[in-house]
């Protein structure tokens, strides 16, 4: 292995990462040496806040706390390598998969070793805030409570757990297209469908592995179980932690030193797996078995559909299932949910009260429109110049751009009313309420969205794809969001506050509010989408 | 009659003029090449008969269809093969197809007709029920070419439209274009390889840095270009001023 190939490569990868969907003038902000400030304050400020929290602390409570501080030395290794591998996995499905076939790299004199190295290193750069937080915290906390003797071990594993977290990205990387190819090709819609299940367990997974609930009740099974899975490789670090805490120097050295035989395992097992599946090929893959095309697409309308909407909308549809960097969106409802509904979860019904199931109530409606109808034009990518090509009017290319949005938006909507009313009952009669103004929210929410994509479309496809501009996001987020507050605040005053304003007063302005809302807010589609198809801009 | 018409078309990015001042026609049944460096503002010209950049000023019709006011109008009557097929790379071939019939509003059975008769010719009959994203660049360039021709178009748009075929199929594309020209479709055509130019197209416009710098059959460019008997590509690297290849091969000491 050269290193300064390792370096060099790294380097550049870093510098991928980092600029990843990024076009024009390279600055100070996507310069590699910005991650150096990064992680220096990302050192510092945990190591002064704490220093000073923790000297209000009356010693009597250091006692108590004592156990809680050794359950996040013993915790943190694995929780890195969770960490550092969730990360790498969000960010390569992210990545469309196109670019991993066509990385220099493939055709470039580099061995699976060096690529392994310099790929896992970059990846452990682009993170390294993480790994420099947990230091900034395990210091203070080892100072005031007497773990000094334990801390160099601890940061020494955290760096050994972070790496071994890249290099299982790197093996998964390596696996993942063989495996997803293959599913593809013998499987056909079923590998398509098993695939976007697949991934969006991934990202739910994710985020329930980084919830504060969720994370808390983690680090206490680690901490207490690590003595007894002594066995799982992954587990080495935290029980060479567990012994070196408790002055047992043979155990932590043989845990410290199986653990760093572990991570050259993995990197062995990365390097084989890379120099297999070295290059991955595209495949073709096939949706059906026959070879003979059976024309699907109807000419006729249906269901108030002209065929050109329904076109649009399953191609749309087809876009989100079968594209690997669209995945996240379907799963990002569901992502969504789950911080409002955990609280609510592990506290008593009865104190989470009434409030929290309206405000989701509202938010869903609003995120899950606003988010896919903003997307809706720049995911198209380069293909954006079929949509010029052809013969789409302005008034077909909204409504079936929009229909899926509005069906999913729909589906959100109602299933975490149902849930609200579940956990937290407010009656039909304003249950309905709410789903009048939740409709409104889908309907102006969507046209204003894609007014907004129309406008602000990124068509960079790769790494973190946005599809839409930042300034697009912003904006779309706070007026779609003032928005979602007029055409909620009628059934808010009723519903929430404690003068009850009567339904029959706050429906029909909510009505009044959500008809002009949507009239405006059409009008600013149409407009966008007029000048969009008038003016390529890919 | 003019199939094609752009008048007095010039459109800036920025600071930088594509296309200046450009008259272009093309009758019905003629096929006319479009031949210039690159960035010569080839691929802009065609996009604005396309109508999907706007001029900063001129006039472009389509059949008499202003493509300005009616774009939808007069892409009903375009076939259009961009210079990279960037095609919805998740769709099998099947799918875009049906998609870009509809838009059309192209019957199934005349679809099916339609798409099988020419992704056979093309030797991608075998592959219609494969997603895209497996395809090479020229499987990708036989789909969109067939995407293109599907509707009968009056008028086709192709730039570098034959980049990454094979030999074969470049030359059924060749001779199906001729056949096309023969019953009356208009053909503005753009390639980088000057002998295609010499052998398909009636009149030639060697474009550079956004103007045209001359127009007309190959004959009549030998005798602008003052060059009798000589390949298009001398009267191209005369006119365009980059006949001095020789010196710099040369100076590059490889």
């Amino acid at each position: 292995m050269r290193p300064s190939i390792v370096v060099s490569l790294s380097s550049v990868l870093f510098k991928s990462y980092l600029r990843a969907g990024r076009t024009g003038n390279v600055d100070t902000w996507t310069q590699p040496t910005i991650i150096l400030f990064a992680d220096l304050l990302a050192l510092v400020a945990p190591i002064v806040l704490l220093q000073y929290a923790l000297q209000s602390i009356p010693n009597a409570f250091t006692y108590i706390l004592a156990p809680m501080v050794q359950q996040v030395f013993v915790g943190l290794p694995i929780l890195l390598t969770a960490a550092v591998m969730m990360a790498g996995i969000m960010f390569e499905l992210g990545q469309s998969a196109g670019l991993s076939s066509s990385e220099a790299v493939n055709w470039l004199p580099i061995s699976p070793r060096e690529y392994v190295m310099a790929s896992a290193a970059s990846i452990c750069t682009a993170y390294s805030p993480l790994l420099a937080v947990s230091v900034g915290v395990t210091l203070p906390l080892a100072l005031k409570f007497d773990l000094m003797y334990a801390w160099p071990l601890s940061v020494a594993l955290s760096i050994l757990a972070f790496l071994q977290g890249a290099l299982i990205v790197e093996i998964l990387r390596a696996g993942m297209n063989r495996v997803s190819s293959t599913v593809y090709r013998r499987r056909g819609r079923f590998g398509v469908i098993s695939r976007l299940a697949l991934i969006t367990f991934i990202f739910v997974a994710i985020q329930l592995a980084f919830n504060p609930y969720i994370l808390y009740y983690a680090l206490d099974a680690i901490a207490s179980s690590a003595d007894y899975a002594w066995f799982v490789p992954m587990v080495w670090p935290s029980v060479a932690m567990v012994d070196q805490i408790r002055f047992g120097i043979l155990p932590a050295a043989l845990f410290s030193a199986l653990s760093v035989a572990f991570a050259s395992l993995m990197f062995d097992l990365a390097s084989r797996l890379r120099a297999m599946y070295w290059s991955p090929t595209p495949m073709n893959i096939m949706i059906k078995s026959s070879a003979d095309y059976v024309p699907a697409a109807e000419t006729r309308s249906k269901f108030g559909l002209s065929p050109l909407e329904a076109a649009i909308a399953l191609k749309e549809l087809r876009s989100l299932v079968r594209r690997k960097d669209m995945a996240r969106f379907i799963a990002v409802p569901i992502m969504m949910v789950i911080p409002f509904i955990l609280p609510t979860v592990f506290s008593s019904a009865e104190s989470s009260g009434g409030s929290p199931g309206f405000f989701l109530m509202a938010f869903v409606p609003f995120a899950v429109t606003l988010m896919l109808s903003t997307i809706a034009v720049g995911q198209e990518g380069k293909a954006v110049v079929n949509v010029y090509m052809l013969p789409i009017p302005a008034a077909e290319f909204i409504k079936g751009k929009l229909l899926l949005t509005w069906i999913i938006s729909g589906i959100s909507t109602v299933g975490i009313v149902a849930v609200s009313e579940i956990v937290t009952p407010i009656g039909i009669e304003d249950i309905a309420a709410v789903m009048v103004a939740c409709a409104f929210v889908i309907l102006a929410g969507g046209f204003f969205g894609l007014g907004i994509g129309a406008r602000h479309p990124d068509f960079t496809l790769g790494s973190r794809s946005r599809y839409v501009t930042l300034e697009g996001f912003i904006m779309g987020l706070f007026i779609g969001g003032a928005m979602t507050l007029a055409i909620f605040v009628p059934v808010a005053l009723h519903l929430l506050s404690p003068l009850r304003f009567g339904i029959l007063t706050m429906l029909p302005i909510t009505a009044v509010i959500g008809s002009s809302l949507t009239y405006i807010a059409y009008r600013y589609c149409e407009k966008g989408v007029v000048d969009f198809l008038a003016n390529f801009r890919a | 009659m003019d199939a094609m018409r752009a008048e007095s078309v010039s459109k800036s990015f920025g600071m930088v003029r594509a296309v200046i001042d450009l008259n272009l026609t093309v009758g019905s049944g003629e096929i006319v090449g479009l031949l210039g460096p690159n960035g010569s503002g080839k691929s802009t010209t065609m996009k604005v008969m396309m109508g999907i950049l706007r001029p900063d000023s001129g006039k472009v019709s389509v059949y008499d269809v202003d493509v300005l006011k009616r774009p939808v109008d007069a892409r009903r009557m375009i076939g259009h093969v961009p210079e990279t097929p960037y095609i919805y790379e998740y769709l099998t071939a099947a799918e875009y197809l049906d998609f870009v019939g509809v838009a059309y509003g192209i019957k199934p059975e005349d679809r099916k007709q339609r798409v099988e008769e020419l992704l056979q010719a093309l030797q991608m009959g075998e592959h219609v029920n494969e997603v895209m994203s497996g395809f090479s660049q020229g499987m990708k360039q036989k789909v969109a070419i067939t995407a293109a021709l599907l509707h009968r178009p009056k008028a086709l748009i192709l730039d570098e439209s034959l980049n990454g075929l094979d030999p074969r199929s470049a030359r059924i594309v060749k001779e199906l274009l001729h056949r096309l020209a023969r019953e009356g479709v208009a053909i503005l055509f753009s390639t980088h390889v000057l002998e295609i130019a010499e052998a398909m197209c009636d009149r030639v416009m060697i474009m550079n840095e956004g103007s045209a710098l001359a127009e007309g059959s190959v004959q009549e460019l030998r005798s602008l270009a003052g060059l009798p008997g000589s390949s298009l590509e001398e009267i191209f690297l005369k006119l365009t001023g980059s006949e001095d290849t020789e010196q710099i091969v040369e100076a590059l000491r490889l």
